[in-house]
């Protein structure tokens, strides 16, 4: 049914459950499975090259990490993960990394918000949600994960 | 009163007992914390935020510079400025000279000469201010290029490499122009240009040797001999009435290749750049902004920003096609071109100090340097992105032009249908 599931990664508690729930579906499906994790925040308007590198340096060893783990989970469920890094605003690059690779199902995980933040920007979710060519599954990481992962990872994404 | 105490005294506490260097020092370190802290919650450059954060202190704390701190700002300026020019790419520099010498001569010249005519002729500013206008509208910035380059993927492709040694030309014409234009033509300029000749001969070869025989050690000898070089050309530009950053600049493009050997020393001489100098040259410069100046000003900023804009376009946008560029693709590299911050922020400061331009028209040019940091980026972003870049997922031979190996730069040319000479 699915060819290729990409899954958005960014290492709180909600993208590995978003791992874990896609690679549960390509194991079961025989399907090709990518992760992207997109670095937001590059400092623009900079004074200096180094200032860009340096920023970019920090955010690539965090994800090379999560990079890691995702594997790590993806084998879990006996399936193979590829992973790629980004660099943008994570909802316009996830949409268009699923079209470059011609994915047909995306699967993100769901950060919780403030009331406040949801009407004012929405989520990454909502919003690849709302542009993605393939269908989306998201995915809500179960309380107790929750807690684990916040103990184990720093989440400098999460809002 | 001093501003800083009167700065202090919304506490309702006589604290002129804290008129003295560790407070005043505190509230400046204070303010760049506070840029600090915006900025990476923002994803702003601390340099643009300091900047704002200055304009807030000036305007409503009403902190104002002393001494000691215009020779901190001063020497952040010149640092920055080395390290500026020390980011250079020489492999890239050699690779695209003819190129990024046509386009980022050019890229100088027209707003050069387009903002100083404009200036003297329309706005009836005097010759020197005109000049000072000309040099600090004639900048690219090369950081916020780069910037926006490592977003798009561009900074490893030949297009990307190719924008970013323009801009480095551009900022070299920006820097002879504020060191040869003012200058007092005597002995001491002479004096000054064969010392500058002899150390940019040396310095690659005495900094590997400082290097080499001293190390890295915890006193940081090879910081010190930087610093010693920078301090003492700047001492000979002062005496000749020309300015530090032109040879820090000039320093830095020379001494590139042996920080791309040696990157450890690259991040201890930032490292107290951006900790303690620089942050008093941008707060510097913002709390020398007067709001009142730029908003009776506001049309001066206006058309000097269209005036940048339209003479980067005149001079960059048909260098570009003749350089084989096309379509969105051109038109982003003239935008990318357009952009400035810490040369024109620099330029502006020295007219300030030297004399050469008011309060008013500082504020008005540094307005206008904020904007085109911000304004050409947006647009180009937005509407002129080059989207077949080389990012494509799964093609490797694409995919490894990213390492900048031979075949990167024949798939670049293929993608970006761009052939270096």
């Amino acid at each position: 049914m699915h060819e290729v599931i990409l899954v958005g990664v960014d290492g709180s508690s909600g993208g590995y459950a978003a791992v874990h729930e896609a690679a549960e579906l390509a194991q079961r499906f025989g399907a090709r499975l990518i992760a992207v994790s997109v670095e937001e925040g590059l400092p623009r308007y900079a004074a200096t090259m180094g200032e860009v590198d340096e920023f970019k340096r920090e955010k690539d060893r965090y994800f090379d990490e999560v990079g890691v783990e995702a594997k790590r989970i993806a084998e879990g469920h006996g399936a193979k993960l590829e992973h790629e890094i980004r660099i943008g605003h994570a909802a316009d690059v996830i949409v268009r990394f699923a079209d470059e690779v011609g994915a047909d199902l995306l699967v993100m995980g769901y950060k919780g918000h403030s009331r406040i933040t949801q009407f004012m920007i929405g989520t990454t979710a909502q919003k690849v949600n709302a542009y993605s060519p393939a269908s989306v599954l998201i995915v809500k990481a179960p309380k107790e994960h929750d807690a684990l992962w916040q103990r184990v990872h720093r989440f400098p994404q999460e809002e | 009163m001093d501003p800083h105490v009167l700065a202090l005294s919304v506490f309702g506490v006589d604290l002129e007992a804290f008129n003295n260097v560790y407070a005043i020092a505190a509230v400046w370190i204070g303010l760049a914390f506070l840029a600090s802290f915006i900025s990476i919650r923002v994803g702003l450059s601390v340099a643009l935020v300091e900047i704002l954060v200055g304009v807030f202190g000036g305007n409503v704390l009403h902190i104002a510079s002393n001494e000691w701190i215009n020779f901190l700002a001063g020497f952040g300026s010149v640092l920055i400025t080395f390290l500026a020019g020390a980011e250079i790419d020489p492999a890239s520099f050699r690779r695209f000279l003819k190129p990024s010498l046509a386009i980022g001569g050019i890229g100088f010249f027209t707003p050069f000469a387009g903002a100083w005519a404009f200036a003297f002729l329309v706005l009836h500013w005097h010759w020197q201010a005109s000049q000072i206008a000309g040099i600090a509208l004639s900048t690219t910035s090369v950081a916020v290029v780069y910037a926006v380059m490592v977003e798009t993927g561009l900074n490893k492709t030949d297009l990307g490499k190719l924008i970013l040694t323009a801009c480095f030309v551009c900022d070299l014409g920006t820097v002879l122009a504020l060191g040869i234009l003012f200058a007092n033509y005597n002995l001491l300029l002479i004096g000054f240009a064969v010392a500058t000749l002899i150390v940019l001969l040396l310095l690659p070869w005495s900094l590997r040797l400082v290097l080499r025989t001293l190390g890295h050690a915890v006193s940081e000898p090879e910081v010190k001999y930087v610093f010693l070089l920078l301090l003492a050309l700047g001492g000979l530009a002062a005496a000749a009435k020309s300015e530090a950053v032109l040879p820090a600049y000039l320093l830095g493009l020379v001494a590139a290749g042996v920080f791309h050997d040696d990157p450890r020393l690259m991040g201890r001489i930032r490292g107290t750049a951006f900790s303690f100098l620089t942050p008093f040259f941008f707060l510097k410069a913002g709390t020398l902004i007067v709001l009142q100046a730029v908003v009776t000003g506001l049309g001066a900023v206006v058309v000097l920003f269209a005036v940048k804009m339209v003479a980067k376009f005149i001079g960059v946008y048909p260098a570009t096609l003749a350089f084989h560029l096309r379509g969105k693709q051109a038109m982003y590299t003239t935008l990318m071109m357009s952009t400035g911050l810490t040369f024109g922020s620099i330029s502006a400061l020295f007219g300030l100090t030297h004399g050469y331009i008011d309060r008013g028209q500082y504020s008005v040019l540094v307005t206008v340097v904020v904007l085109t940091a911000l304004v050409p980026t947006i647009i180009a972003q937005a509407l002129f992105y080059p989207r077949a870049h080389l990012l494509r997922w799964g093609s490797e031979s694409l995919r490894a032009g990213l390492e900048g190996s031979e075949e990167a730069g024949a798939a670049g040319e293929r993608v970006q249908g761009w052939r270096p000479k």
